[in-house]
């Protein structure tokens, strides 16, 4: 048998679509928050609480996936010298509409996490994907690139929750966790001082994991 | 030209997308963001009042429980208030200018009108871990059981001792003088509006008060007629102690975020200062003018020559020590209204300018 006529497996031609490596880099090597270091402010501020984290994290991926895709559909008629401003108004329409459906349907969220879904709007990310990637792509990869950044972007941040919840509040979700029910306070983990701790630590075990290093300004 | 015309267009079509979705976004969300905020203060009133309620009946539950009245006050608003059908307790809500933002909330009052049941603030937006505690269930459990009284809640830094003291916030005085100074306004104008008591009684009060005659609930009336004369002129209301001639006017002047109403007594002569009391206000940091009972100790024996000036180094008869601190808009709207009131009240009075 001629081991060159064997058809590649699934998994390696998986590996070579364009979808499938779009969504691998947002996770992992182009990683927003770990490898660009974008977002940091309200990975931050509203990851004290599993739950706040998600909201957010959901926030900020619809967000990026709703304001890329209007981007990328519209990148023909966009006039260069204006783009910037309109990534604005765009990004701006779709923060509202996030900050108006948890107002509506999850105001408790709303409340706790309060300015920071308006901040959405400074959010890095979002303008970052418009410009690097929606304003010279087409809708359909944009849908994906925008997804893969939104999740990267939420799983450090409940990833960085899952830290500091326990420490902070002995609980998990909002229940307290069996052993936990005596836990003393580690008020730090509830300041953003705590996230700023756990956030390096996260971004260097990722990029230690990932051999990802910058040397003299050289990836 | 042609590139204008791309990007007019590009503008226009922007817009149109950009209103569409955003007003879509808001037919599908106002109602149920309307009834989210209407069951932030309802669910309060009814936890005041240990009515089991749940998210979706709390509408129901709510005007089953109470009788609803409303007035039109005097500034145009109108005051709601509700009172329990069972035990006759009553809540309204109450709003004011925070050291920050807007403070809202809640309180419960015994049927006295006076005692204070329970207090929630559902909305503010003071310094978090200072001024912030203002919202926190424990602080205002600190405020249970305490009486308005005629003249209000008075905050305190050493521990209160009596039942019109509540404590104050440690490291945020502005937001204690500010929250205690809109409670007070609120609960004064709900007080005149719905109690059916004399409405000048806080003022007839403060008047025998500065006249330093001892009075009752129930003889403060009768011994203000006995003391004083009333005497009106052009819509002005002056009250002279008929034994020492001292004579007393209320005056309203402007404040840095709305009226200060306040009572000054000025010797027989019409010039010299004897008291002043400030009944109500809604200050931030300039509430201190209502609530530091020591506050006019200063303006005793000064002298509207012809007018009282504040200063950092008073050295004549009519300056005094500026004690406003940071309320420097306060100082000036208060002052001037001061001096204003009195130059209307000599010269309709007195007669001639002084």
């Amino acid at each position: 048998m001629d081991q060159s006529k064997k058809k590649p497996s699934t998994w390696l031609r998986l590996q070579y679509k364009k979808w499938f490596v779009l969504l691998r880099r947002g996770l992992t090597e182009e990683n927003p928050i770990i490898v660009t270091v974008l977002g940091i402010c309200s990975s931050l501020a509203v990851t004290n609480r599993v739950e706040n984290a998600i909201f957010m994290g959901l926030g900020v991926t619809f967000v990026i996936i709703a304001s890329s895709a209007l981007v990328s559909l519209l990148r023909n008629l966009i006039p260069s010298k204006v783009r910037m401003v309109a990534y604005m108004v765009i990004i701006s329409v779709f923060t509202i509409v996030v900050q108006m459906f948890l107002q509506a349907f999850v105001p408790t969220v709303a409340d706790r996490l309060g300015s920071y879904t308006g901040l959405i709007i400074t959010n890095c990310i979002v303008m970052g994907r418009a410009e690097a990637f929606a304003i010279k792509n087409p809708v359909k990869y944009t849908l994906i690139d925008g997804l893969a950044n939104g999740l990267g972007y939420m799983l450090v941040l409940v990833l960085i929750a899952s830290v500091r919840e326990p420490l902070a509040f002995g609980q998990y979700f909002g229940m307290t966790i069996p052993g936990f029910e005596n836990w003393i306070k580690w008020n730090v983990m509830a300041l953003a001082p705590g996230g700023f701790f756990v956030l390096g630590m996260i971004a260097w075990g990722f990029r230690a994991l990932m051999g990802k290093y910058e040397e003299d300004g050289v990836q | 030209m042609k590139k204008y015309l791309q990007m007019m267009l590009f503008v226009v079509v922007l817009g149109l997308v950009a209103s569409g979705i955003l007003v879509g976004a808001n037919e599908i969300t106002k109602d149920y963001i309307a009834k989210n905020a209407e069951y932030a203060w309802k669910h309060s009133i009814l936890e005041h009042h240990e009515i089991p309620h749940t998210q979706l009946d709390f509408s129901e539950v709510f005007d089953e429980s109470f009788t609803v009245q409303t007035e039109f006050y005097e500034d145009g608003n109108t005051l709601t208030l509700y009172t329990n059908k069972v035990n006759n307790r009553i809540s309204f809500r109450f709003f004011g200018n925070g050291l920050w933002d807007v403070i809202e909330g809640v309180i419960t009052l015994e049927p006295d009108f006076n005692t204070v049941v329970a207090i929630t603030v559902t909305k503010q937006a003071e310094t978090p871990g200072l001024g912030g505690v203002v919202a926190e269930p424990e602080y205002l459990s600190n405020y249970v059981g305490k009486q308005f009284g005629d003249t209000g809640l008075i905050a305190v830094k050493n521990g209160a001792t009596t039942n019109q003291e509540v404590d104050a916030i440690t490291g945020a005085t502005g937001t204690t003088n500010a929250f205690i100074g809109l409670l007070n306004t609120n609960f004064r104008k709900y007080y005149n509006t719905f109690s059916g008591e004399d409405i000048l009684a806080p003022l007839k009060k403060a008047i025998l008060s500065q006249h330093t005659i001892e009075y009752n609930d129930d003889n403060y009336n009768s011994l203000f007629y006995t003391h004083f004369e009333v005497v009106n002129k052009n819509n002005l209301t002056l009250y002279v102690n008929k034994t020492t001639n001292y004579k007393s006017y209320a005056f309203t002047t402007e404040g840095f975020r709305g009226p200060i109403e306040a009572v000054i007594t000025l010797k027989e002569d019409f010039v010299t200062i004897h008291k002043i009391t400030v009944l109500s206000q809604s200050e931030g940091q300039g509430a201190i003018i209502q609530n530091d009972p020591t506050f006019f100790d200063g303006y005793v024996g000064k002298k509207f020559k012809p007018v009282i000036i504040v200063t950092t180094d008073p050295n004549n008869e009519n300056e005094v020590l500026d004690g406003f601190s940071t309320a420097t808009q306060t100082k000036t709207k208060f002052i001037n209204g001061m001096n204003d009131a009195y130059q209307t009240y000599y010269t309709t009075f007195q007669g001639g300018n002084q």
